[in-house]
């Protein structure tokens, strides 16, 4: 029931929105902000009343869709998928305060799109159903597809077609896969064992709609020009949630449907995402633009988390989901970061900015604090996350680790360049004198996130301690 | 006890949140006294631990607390827990007692800065995370103390922010401490796979079965864990951020290197000597890399201009000697020579702080000159931290390196040749000290000098000069807290950690004394020769050997060796991956796909003229090839 409500809220939020054009932008984001809280207050009541000791799905419905091929509205939450929706109601909240406090042309639809998606990425997480998984899959793209496409920078039309091609046909695979796997076993139901396989070809459909989603590399193609070309707040969701999505997919459908092809296809799956950290990294470290550095560390750090999973032990599988938290959280506060270092330079351009620091404590202060966090400074949950996944994959085999070690560094240096080139140094010639420190609602949105991260760097086993076996 | 422990530990941690959440809302100079308050708390709180410990019985000194799990994974689980035992006690002190002193002195070095409060919030960062780096009670929170070290240390250098070299020197700092560690990381990786665990009660007491002796198992943990000790310490050959990071105002020198920072590593040593144990051929490299790094420091020390560049080589030779000490096993004599240099480093650097106060934020010492009487007392001091650090007696670096020495010079083949090592730093170590004291303080005042010089009424604020008193009676009296063959306080009290080995006795004892001493007397000889008054000699010899002189001021090179060999390479590959691979192969190719799809749907889209004729024609066309298909199939 309460599963139901996490996905409906903020859908019906949505669809208020859309038929009422004639509410003002300030109602309108008003609205859409105290949906967006609500959503959070209610993923909070659910999470104290949660039991994270059960191994079934939880707090779910179960109504038959259509009986002959055994498809029914089945949702419910495990408790690793708890915290990822957590993840979607902080990180939608977020985008939505700061898409409703810079001021979006059409704020009404604007914001009605983000709360459609917050709705579909819920009910990603929580579907129980693989037609109903692969329905809000789908419905994931559609305010995706418009909120790139209509509200974009420049070059939003290349982003938005490159997008929604690869992830098109990742999708149109997974849904081959799904169709054969549910005729297979006779059922859609996600819970029954009979949707065990071990057909390499279904897990490959459902590895490609994922490895495109997350990315894995080289399936990242889309990546960079979406990010750069989204409102940073889209761009934040998108990263610092939907990608999560496909790590979900893997963590909850790929790797324990068909653990026979799964464990065939470690190694390669482990080698493209050893590639993929250590490229992302390096490309990190070169990139000319604020989006850019974010962009690629981002790729790197979903390469480590899918390191993590197809490592397949309790270390690689902790860290992954303790990772997939973190990495939403830092990656949604960078992109907003980068969105207010963009109003005030209007540009992204590393050459052109620096100096930030002096006068402006207070975005000195977010940046570094979140900066350090995603470089995984020793002691932030970053590190503790990266930590278990590193020795997850030691487990597997020494190599992945060094390789991941390597990364440690690598992370530090394209970091650090980061906030140097932002705040340090000599005053950039794109910083107007007179541009202010962080106003007090971009505060109020980012400042969030952080504190969540500091939280978690203190007491990372509040989430680590609360993953039943249901994932091992 | 636990309580107070605790409370050491999170004292400075309240601090820096205080400081960051009040922002202008508190003075500056509020900002500064609540820094270093919440470090004399801490202070006081480990000497209550301290006597506590001391009222017990020998072997009765250890307790573990822990307060919540911090990590979980499967059967692993990692609790936030700190160990109380003489060990660690003896970092505490150390740490926060220092740190005390260097907080409350940065108080007045940092009067009248624009960011004051921020600076003295990285100061009380710092003095948290050395705490919780040496209180720790598992491997995990020690990696992340070490690793928050680390970043206090790259906001610190670079709090000068507006200056490149400042900004390049801290990203320096970081990265290198990044590779140490990484490869602590990976021990512990190995660690958790033999052992399952990360508390260093399990470990010590499963490693010998778990890891077996000088497997090589035993012998990557320990280097994994050395890597991390050499990087943190600044000793060969991962040094070479230690120089640049005197970026830095001038307390922040102090604060890492003498108190606390670069100690680390010897503190790591110590900790984990069980499992260096089990792997001995490593715990020898630790004191090999320890005297090659004492030499080469000692060398590229005498031709540095800037005066807190010399003490910074000083330090890593130093603490070269530190870990000549611990590999050898002598964990007594390596952390007594911490701590009297964590007193007469402090020291120096503090004094060296009130000269370049005085001298309008110079550094070059070519431009000083005479200062001696100028700035009498700071000038005393400075010659007590010159005569301790030179290990002249009775001042306190003079029973510590001693104690090393003689250790050394009963540790076999390998002791001897270390031990000969160490004899020729002694004299290194006291003619760069001296050269100092000469140029600065001796002869004429210099023009600069004459100047720029401004004094108040005791030659640096009050809040500055205090410490220095504080730390020069230290300095000097430091040392008779162990005297060979009379009483082995350090020693007695570590046992029961790290048992150390046996010094040298008898004769052995008295010719290794007198080597050292006559080394360092030699050395200020020299230096008096060379240096008492500007001239001619040290030019000459300059002249006659260019390319030592040369490569000596390129630090031997490192720095070049370490860009042609790591940075230039993958900053190249990062560049040739993103022109070569990313741009056309990923971007544009798997893009072009999606353009051609693009592409297509528009042509198609072009079809839809809405010309009626057009589509009739197009009907009857496709009737046509319908047709032409029946028939040829049929």
């Amino acid at each position: 029931m309460e599963t139901t409500v996490l996905i409906l809220l903020p859908i019906a939020g949505a669809v208020a929105l859309w038929f009422a054009p004639w509410l003002t932008p300030r109602a309108a984001g008003g609205f859409a902000l105290l949906v967006a809280l609500a959503e959070l207050a209610f993923w909070i009541g659910t999470a104290l009343n949660f039991d994270f000791g059960a191994a079934e799905p939880q707090a779910g419905a179960d109504r038959v869709w259509f009986a002959d091929l055994d498809v029914a509205y089945r949702v419910g939450l495990h408790d690793y998928t708890l915290w990822l929706v957590g993840l979607t109601a902080v990180g939608t909240a977020a985008a939505v305060g700061y898409g409703f406090w810079v001021g979006r042309e059409r704020a009404g639809v604007y914001l009605s799109l983000l709360l459609f998606l917050e709705g579909a990425t819920v009910g990603v997480f929580a579907a129980q159903d693989l037609v109903l998984f692969y329905v809000f899959w789908e419905a994931m793209l559609i305010p995706l597809y418009v909120l790139i496409g209509v509200w974009g920078g420049p070059g939003r039309l290349g982003a938005t077609v490159k997008f929604v091609v690869y992830t098109m046909a990742g999708s149109l695979l997974m849904l081959v896969a799904i169709i054969a796997a549910g005729l297979q076993a006779g059922t859609f139901d996600m819970t029954s064992a009979a949707g065990r396989g071990s057909s390499t070809w279904i897990f490959l459909g459902f590895a490609a709609a994922f490895a495109v989603k997350a990315p894995l590399f080289p399936f990242h193609g889309w990546l960079p020009d979406a990010y750069r070309e989204s409102p940073p707040e889209v761009a934040a969701v998108l990263s610092g949630v939907i990608s999560k999505t496909a790590a979900y997919g893997f963590l909850a459908i790929a790797i324990p449907f068909y653990p026979g092809p799964a464990e065939d296809w470690r190694v390669p799956a482990l080698v493209l995402a050893s590639i993929g950290l250590v490229y992302g990294s390096l490309l990190a470290f070169r990139a000319p633009d604020v989006r850019g550095v974010v962009a690629y560390s981002s790729l790197a750090q979903m390469n480590l988390i899918l390191i993590g999973l197809f490592a397949a032990n309790a270390s690689g599988y902790t860290g992954a989901l303790l990772q997939m938290v973190n990495h939403g959280l830092i990656s949604a506060a960078l992109f907003l970061l980068a969105g207010a270092i963009e109003r005030r330079a209007s540009t992204g351009q590393l050459v052109l900015l620096g100096g930030l620091a002096r006068g402006r404590p207070v975005l000195a202060t977010i940046l570094i604090t979140t900066g350090v966090i995603a470089l995984a400074v020793p002691g932030s949950s970053a590190f503790a996350a990266e930590f278990l996944v590193l020795n997850g994959a030691f487990a597997v085999g020494w190599g992945w680790a060094v390789v991941g070690a390597i990364a440690i560094v690598l992370a530090a240096m394209y970091m650090l360049r980061l906030v140097s080139a932002v705040l340090h140094e000599n005053v950039g010639s794109a910083v107007p004198a007179e541009a202010l420190d962080l106003r007090p609602a971009e505060v109020g949105v980012i400042a969030p996130l952080v504190v969540v991260l500091l939280a978690l760097s203190f007491w990372p086993a509040a989430i680590t301690d609360r993953l039943s076996g249901a994932l091992f | 006890m636990e309580a107070l422990a605790w409370t050491a530990l999170f004292s400075p941690a309240v601090a820096v949140v205080a400081i960051a959440l009040a922002g202008d809302r508190i003075g500056r100079f509020a900002a500064g006294v609540l820094a270093a308050a919440s470090t004399g708390v801490s202070f006081l709180c480990s000497l209550v631990v301290f006597f506590t410990l001391l009222g017990r019985e020998h072997d009765d000194r250890s307790e573990l607390s822990t307060l919540w799990t911090w990590l979980s994974a499967g059967d692993l689980e990692i609790g936030a827990e700190i160990l109380i035992d003489p060990l660690s006690v003896f970092m505490m002190l150390v740490v926060s007692g220092v740190g005390f002193l260097i907080l409350s002195y940065a108080v007045g070095y940092m009067h009248g800065d624009v960011e004051e409060r921020r600076y003295h919030a990285y100061k009380a960062l710092f003095v948290f995370s050395m705490l919780l780096l040496v209180q720790s009670g598992n491997l995990l929170l020690l990696l992340a103390g070490w690793g928050m070290v680390g970043l206090s240390s790259y906001l610190l250098i670079n709090f000068w922010h507006a200056r490149r070299e400042a900004v390049a020197a801290g990203k320096k700092a970081f990265v290198m401490n990044a590779i140490g560690d990484a490869t602590f990381a990976l021990a512990l990786f190995l660690v958790i796979q033999r052992v399952g665990a990360l508390d260093f009660e399990t470990v010590f007491a499963d490693a010998p079965e778990a890891l077996g002796e000088g497997s090589t198992v035993a012998v990557l943990v320990a280097l994994g864990l050395l890597g991390g000790a050499v990087a943190k310490s600044a000793q060969v050959p991962l040094h070479t951020w230690l120089p640049d990071a005197m970026e830095g105002p001038t307390p922040v020198s102090a604060l890492i290197h003498a108190a606390t920072m670069v100690t680390a590593g010897v503190y790591l040593i110590a900790r984990t000597s069980p499992l260096f144990e089990l792997a001995v051929d490593v715990q020898e490299l630790a004191g090999i890399l320890g005297a090659v790094t004492l030499l080469v420091a000692g060398l590229v020390a005498l031709v540095q201009t800037d005066i807190k560049r010399v003490i910074a080589y000083s330090t890593m030779s130093q603490i070269g000697y530190m870990f000549v000490g611990v590999g050898l096993g002598a964990y007594g004599a390596g952390l007594f020579h911490l701590m009297t240099h964590a007193f007469f480093k402090a020291l120096l650097f503090m004094a060296a702080g009130v000269v370049i106060h005085a001298l309008a934020d110079e550094q070059d010492i070519r431009r000083m000159g005479g200062l001696a009487r100028e700035l009498p007392w700071t000038f005393r001091a400075f010659l007590v931290g010159s005569l301790a650090l030179a290990a002249i007696p009775p001042f306190a670096g003079f029973f510590s390196k001693d104690a090393i020495l003689s250790s050394a010079a009963n540790a076999g083949t390998l002791g001897w040749i270390l031990w000969a090592a160490g004899i020729a730093g002694a004299f290194l170590t006291a003619l760069y000290t001296f050269r100092l004291v000469f140029v600065v303080f001796f002869g004429e005042v210099s023009p600069f000098a004459r100047e720029h010089l401004h004094r108040e009424r005791f030659e640096g604020p009050l809040a500055m000069m205090w410490p220095v008193a504080v730390l020069a009676v230290l300095s000097a009296v430091g040392g008779l807290l162990q005297i060979p063959g009379v009483w082995h306080a350090v020693d007695t009290w570590l046992e029961p950690v790290a048992e150390s080995a046996e010094e040298a006795t008898g004769i052995t004892a008295a010719f290794s004394i007198l080597a050292s001493l006559a080394a360092a007397l030699g050395g200020i000889a020299v230096a008096w020769a060379l240096y008492r008054r500007p001239g001619e000699r040290p030019a000459a010899i300059r002249r006659r050997y260019p390319w030592a002189a040369r490569t000596l001021e390129h630090k031997l090179y490192f720095d070049e060796a370490y860009d042609a060999a790591f940075y230039a390479p993958s900053s190249r590959l990062a560049l040739w991956l993103g022109r070569r691979i990313e741009e056309p192969l990923v971007l544009r190719s798997l893009g072009g796909l999606a353009t051609g799809v693009r592409d297509v749907s528009d042509r198609v889209a072009a079809t839809q003229t809405g010309g009626v004729r057009a589509y009739v024609l197009a009907l009857a066309m496709g009737l046509a090839v319908l047709a032409v298909v029946f028939l040829l199939v049929a």
